[in-house]
């Protein structure tokens, strides 16, 4: 009887979603085999790999022993729930489809968002009897010391935000797919993106300061930052505050909404442009970012180089901007339609050259065009705005009288055009097909531009011959192509060098200006234009390629 | 209690929906027919609020699908033609989650799925897993799903496609049942013995415009379609036949073992004509018979096959 009662009170505030997808999920064998699974592979990891670390340092405080073993066992939790939680999340939406079950869950009372907040929920239960059923494994590292409870507790909150960000995405990625195969893989890319961002920022020179004070917040000093914590204070006023949290929270709110936004809209009737609730995001997200990145940086501009802050400025842009072209084409694409949107536009009396640019309306069009242009109206007087303390750096006049400014500039204006151009040609390719294919170009187009961006920026820096030595370091996994197309000339080298001096610059580390290819020697900027002009062509070609044979067919 | 008008539907250059017109009044049970392609599922999901129209309007218990979903919800019930089952669940749990999302409460939700059950024949499948069910007892269930909530309104598409003639009789069975409760019910097939029975009207689509609609007694009327005449021969139906390919008011026909369907046309229709000309070519004709015309030839005779 009062178990009734108690059911009966809270029936009102469970999502029917959660109850289903608990019902079904958690009783199967399935998830008790891959929690079983799980926390095998987990206890093994964490045992070999903190053994391993242990042995190899010959560590005999307790407290670091307590340490490693924290360490190890984060960044293996970590990495099980980025590969465990979009397997899970990614086809919760898609799998209604191919059930037929999409279409009765929308006909029930349940709004598009209490489904989409349904399934968010049922992978956050996933998740956090995971992370539960891992804790008795990670409390071990209290038995040796060195962690205190702050440390996991900070450890376990970033491991519950880490899987809200994967699971909302994962269910953005499955709102957009049409089969789970396609949304598995397409979550997995966003999660190894989970990953491999944060590290490749926090890996960069510039940042060793943010990176000694989150790995010092995490607990993970033992085996990470050793090294970087000897060189670095960390971060303290108004930059701590940014970077730890402000811009977290902000990137974590932007993911967290634009996920559940898009996922939302697709889940209604199409009308034309569905995207009002994406333009309120705009408006309050966006230049929102803006200020937070160019703040990060006008604070952190004494302690960088000059010539890395056009470098960062680039990366800022290009990322806003290729997220508007994203948000554009996902909130605007119409799920109904087999057709190019651009027959729409064209039956609607668009001339022919206007009905190329806008994606799926004439209203799309609009707003498209008009956000696209506002946002760059409103980013570059904020970014010269920021630019402006720059100029009066000792070694930006130096540079500028050395004539390095111009070349500044003029690269900077190449850099930035090329990145519109490519995002841009992929959205037009885009609109010439049908959906399906549209969204592949749209895609391949984001990933060029993805690669050209940091590779343009980082050439653009490294082009200037003031720089005597560069630290190996300083590449970070900001240049992935870069760092694999140097190994044959001598960069890993200098990368193993700098290893054995103890995280110092090695000195006269030799980067390499120029690229062996093909037998010839490729000044490297040089390199990345090819790179990236040879990619894109290659991608559009593939692209036509496949359209005509589709047609065909 | 569903009004349709001016009903049109775009994808891209794809005009699926021409402008269709049709109003289904309160307790009627009305056969939407039409080819494979013709518009059927489209104007049912613009019914079921899945869809938005390009043009027109449509109004399902005077509220309007596009401004006023959620009520809209409320008062209908929705079967699509591929019954989207939950097969990790048991057939309890499956209706249960239907009834708390159409906001039933507990403890009430428990005696709604009970009822439901009872009226489905669902009762003695309680704890069954989904997965378990034949695909008679699934269209079951998922009827069962469509009147969890008790909507006034039931909209079913193709609804009996795939049975075995048991299951469609108890189908229709229910369906009879279902009227005497008092539902409206709009019903998509294109197995049109289905719904002759008891449908009350019919609307007939075909290439996204609509063809016909109104009472069946009515459309027959109006449409007039051909009269059709049995004729028994003892042998020789190749002469039978080029006897008849000679006569006018011949629309077609349709040869059979000892038996021909004639189809006339209705408004020059001359059976003794008929006779006479195949005795004269020496058919041994040993009975003739006129045959009601059926909702499936009023179909056949004013569709033409075309998809949109």
């Amino acid at each position: 009887m009062l178990t009734e009662r108690i059911e009966t009170a809270l029936d009102r505030f469970i999502n029917p979603i959660l109850q289903r997808e608990i019902r079904g999920t958690f009783r199967g064998i399935r998830f008790l085999l891959v929690l079983v699974l799980f926390l095998l592979v987990l206890g093994t990891a964490v045992l070999v790999a903190a053994g391993a670390v242990i042995q190899r340092r010959a560590l005999v405080n307790p407290a670091e022993i307590g340490g490693t073993i924290h360490a190890v066992f984060f960044s293996a939790l970590s990495l099980s729930l980025l590969f465990i939680l979009p397997a899970f999340a990614a086809t919760s939406l898609v799998s209604e489809k191919e059930k037929d079950t999409s279409d009765l869950l929308r006909i029930t009372s349940l709004s598009e968002g209490a489904i989409v907040r349904g399934k968010f929920l049922a992978s956050m239960a996933y998740a956090i009897v995971f992370l539960a059923a891992a804790l008795p494994l990670g409390s071990v590292s209290f038995l040796f010391g060195g962690v205190t409870v702050s440390n996991l507790a900070a450890s376990y909150l970033t491991l519950l935000l880490l899987a809200a960000a994967v699971s909302m995405s994962s269910i953005f990625v499955s709102s957009q797919m049409k089969r789970s195969r396609n949304a598995l893989s397409s979550s997995m890319v966003f999660s190894i993106g989970f990953l491999t961002i944060p590290i490749s920022i926090l890996s960069v020179d510039d940042f060793r300061d943010l990176a000694a004070e989150v790995l010092r917040i995490l607990g993970l000093d033992a085996v990470f930052g050793e090294r970087m914590l000897a060189a670095s204070p960390g971060l303290a006023g108004t930059i701590w505050w940014l970077c730890i949290v402000i811009a977290p929270a902000y990137l974590f709110a932007a993911i967290m909404l634009f996920s559940y936004l898009s996922a939302v809209n697709k889940l209604k009737p199409w009308s034309g442009n569905r995207s009002t609730s994406i333009r309120i995001f705009y408006a309050a997200f966006l230049p929102l970012g803006a200020a937070i990145a160019l703040s990060v940086l006008a604070e952190i501009r004494y302690s960088i180089a000059y010539y890395r802050i056009a470098e960062y400025v680039i990366i800022v842009y290009g990322a806003i901007w290729l997220f508007m072209l994203l948000s554009t084409y996902f909130s605007t694409e119409d799920p109904e339609w087999n057709l190019a949107p651009r027959q729409d536009l064209w039956n609607r009396g668009m001339p022919r050259l206007l009905s190329a640019l806008g994606p799926g309306s004439m209203r799309g069009f609009r707003f498209a065009l008009s956000v696209n242009l506002a946002a760059l109206c409103l980013l570059l007087p904020i970014a010269n705005r920021c630019m402006s303390p720059i100029a009066n750096l000792p070694a930006f006049h130096a540079s500028f009288r050395e004539g390095v400014s111009l070349p500044l500039v003029f690269l900077s204006a190449t850099v930035m055009a090329l990145v519109f151009l490519f995002s841009s040609a992929g959205l037009l390719v885009s609109l010439a097909s049908r959906i399906d294919m549209a969204r592949k170009a749209a895609l391949s187009a984001v990933v060029i531009s993805v690669l050209f961006v940091p590779l343009a920026s980082f050439g653009l820096s490294h082009s200037f011959k003031e720089i005597e030595s560069s630290s190996p370091a300083d590449l970070g996994f900001m240049s992935p192509i870069v760092a694999v197309g140097s190994v044959g000339s001598g960069y890993w080298e200098s990368l193993k060098a700098d290893s054995m001096t103890g995280g110092e610059p090695a000195p006269k580390a030799v980067f390499p200006y120029e690229m062996e290819v093909f037998g010839s020697r490729v000044p490297v900027f040089g390199g990345f234009i090819a790179f990236s002009a040879a990619a894109g062509s290659a991608c559009i070609a593939a692209y036509f390629m496949f359209r005509r044979r589709t047609i065909r067919g | 209690m569903i009004e349709v008008s001016g009903l049109v539907v775009e994808f891209g250059s794809l005009r699926a929906l021409k402008g269709i017109d049709f109003r289904v009044g309160e307790r009627d049970i009305f056969g939407f027919i039409g080819p494979n392609g013709a518009g059927k599922t489209t104007t049912i999901r613009v019914i079921s609020t899945l869809l938005h129209p390009t043009e027109g309007s449509v109004r399902v218990g005077g509220r309007c699908v596009v401004n006023e979903p959620e009520e809209v919800r409320r008062i209908i019930g929705f079967m699509p033609d591929s019954y989207g089952l939950y097969d990790d669940i048991s057939v309890f749990e499956y209706l249960d989650f239907f009834a708390k999302a159409f906001g039933i409460l507990l403890p009430k939700r428990k005696r709604v799925v009970d009822d439901v059950m009872a009226l489905t024949d669902l009762g003695g499948l309680r704890d069954r897993q989904v997965s378990t069910l034949s695909r008679g007892m699934r269209q079951r269930l998922c009827m069962a799903k469509t009147l969890v909530h008790d909507p006034p309104v039931l909209v079913l598409d193709e609804p009996a496609s795939g049975l075995d003639p048991r299951a469609r009789i108890e189908f229709r069975e229910l369906l009879k049942e279902l009227r005497s409760m008092g539902k409206t019910i709009l019903i998509s097939s294109h197995i049109l013995t289905e719904l002759a029975d008891f449908c009350t009207s019919v609307g007939i689509i075909e290439s996204g415009s609509m063809v016909a609609w109104g009472g069946i007694d009515e459309v027959m009327k109006r449409l007039k379609p051909a009269k059709i005449v049995r004729i028994l021969i003892q042998g020789r139906p190749a002469e039978a036949q080029e006897a008849m390919k000679g006569l006018g008011f011949v629309d077609r026909f349709e040869a059979f073992e000892g038996h021909m369907d004639v189809f006339l046309r209705p408004d020059c229709a001359d059976v003794p004509a008929l006779v006479k000309a195949l005795v004269m070519a020496g058919v041994p004709v040993s009975g003739v018979a006129e045959r009601g015309a059926s909702l499936e030839d009023l179909f056949i005779a004013i569709t033409e096959g075309k998809v949109c």
